[in-house]
């Protein structure tokens, strides 16, 4: 019935522009048909048809709505959008060459102030995928979300790397950072399942993040002669066997549930 | 008495804000709990019901999210804001006043209005 009803409202909606407005109106209307068929078979209507035609007439006259869309100039809210977004950008960037200008002048540091510009293009880029994700997750989504905080996460690892390489000139030590990225992203997706309530996407991330991170630990330490190689590889080899606890953990709780 | 949907023409965003002061809802089941308080006097289409939705949301009295819905559907929540309490408490007062007058002229009374 789903599809016979996703079927029909893309028939309905076809050639209206493809805006956050109109899409969520058919989801919406998808929601109701689905719910009235479900009260429908629940009360021993049996007959498909005969469901999807009373469904269908249940929405009877959300072709006005359809109309209203159609006619709608292509939305000017999404250009007063952007031209807030501009705006925005716009005094951002004065504030960070203001800022740069100024720590400039006084230190007289001009070979790394630059850097003010760059790590402040970074956090804005941050703020704004973030708050786009943020958004995402509320409204149900998670592919858009989850590419938006990646995608933070990589930016914020690249403006470390740059930032500490840059300030402190250790090239030779600090790639290292970018080593870790792997790490964060995963973390990253650990952190959104446990917001979204996913439980096998949080188990499926902690059981992919334990070793990795292990290993990156293991051997950006080593790397650094903060350890030696031997016997500290026992860090992932101890990954390995936390991993098989959550596994045990998890298995367990599932056949406990059933 | 034949079902009717005139009784609510110009309530239907009250009825709507008042339901959302109860709980967060849906359109699905904001109607279905307009038409069964109707006692089989009072019909809503969906669609007038989704037109306020629209109209409401873009006047700031509601907030939206997603939910799980049936069968691999979405619901979608609506939320009243505090613009949209705000507009409630008017209504409601204007209601009141309202229905004293109307009960005055439709079925007569010495009392004063």
């Amino acid at each position: 019935m789903f599809k016979r009803f996703s079927e029909y409202l893309s028939k309905e909606f076809r050639g209206l522009p493809n805006s956050a407005e109109v899409t969520d109106f058919r989801e919406e209307l998808l929601g109701s048909l689905m719910e009235k068929s479900e009260e429908l078979k629940a009360a021993g209507d049996t007959d498909d048809n005969s469901v999807f035609n009373k469904c269908i007439s249940s929405i009877n006259g959300f072709q006005d709505t359809l109309k209203v869309m159609r006619s709608k100039p292509i939305i000017k809210k999404e250009v007063a959008k952007a031209a807030k977004t501009v705006m925005y950008f716009s005094v951002y960037m004065l504030v960070l060459v203001g800022v740069f200008l100024a720590v400039s002048f006084v230190t007289g540091n001009w070979g790394k102030s630059w850097l003010i510009i760059v790590e402040g293009c970074f956090v804005g880029l941050i703020i704004l995928q973030m708050l786009s994700a943020a958004k995402g997750l509320a409204s149900g989504k998670i592919i858009l979300p989850r590419l938006a905080l990646f995608s933070s996460v990589s930016l914020a690892t690249l403006g470390m790397f740059l930032g500490v390489s840059f300030l402190m000139g250790i090239w030779a030590k600090s790639w290292i950072i970018m080593l870790f990225l792997p790490v964060f992203i995963l973390l990253t997706d650990i952190i959104i399942a446990a917001v979204t309530h996913k439980k096998n996407e949080l188990f499926a991330s902690t059981v992919v993040f334990v070793p990795i991170a292990a290993a990156m630990v293991y051997v950006s330490l080593g790397y650094l002669r903060v350890l030696s190689w031997h016997p500290y590889w026992l860090i992932v080899l101890c990954a390995v066997i936390v991993d098989a606890v959550i596994v045990t953990f998890f298995i367990n709780a599932k056949l406990n549930k059933k | 008495m034949a079902q009717n949907s005139d009784f609510l023409r110009g309530h239907t965003e009250t009825i709507i804000l008042r339901l959302l002061t109860e709980k967060d809802s849906y359109g699905y089941e904001i109607s279905k709990n307009i038409v069964d308080s109707g006692q089989g006097l009072v019909d809503i289409k969906d669609a007038t019901i989704y037109t306020a939705f629209r109209r409401m949301e873009n006047d700031g009295l509601l907030a939206t999210y997603w939910g799980d819905g049936v069968g691999g559907a979405r619901r979608r929540y609506y939320a009243i804001t505090e613009k949209g309490r705000r507009l409630y408490a008017e209504k409601k007062e204007e209601w009141t006043k309202l229905k004293s007058i109307l009960d005055y002229l439709i079925i007569g009374s010495d009392k004063n209005v």
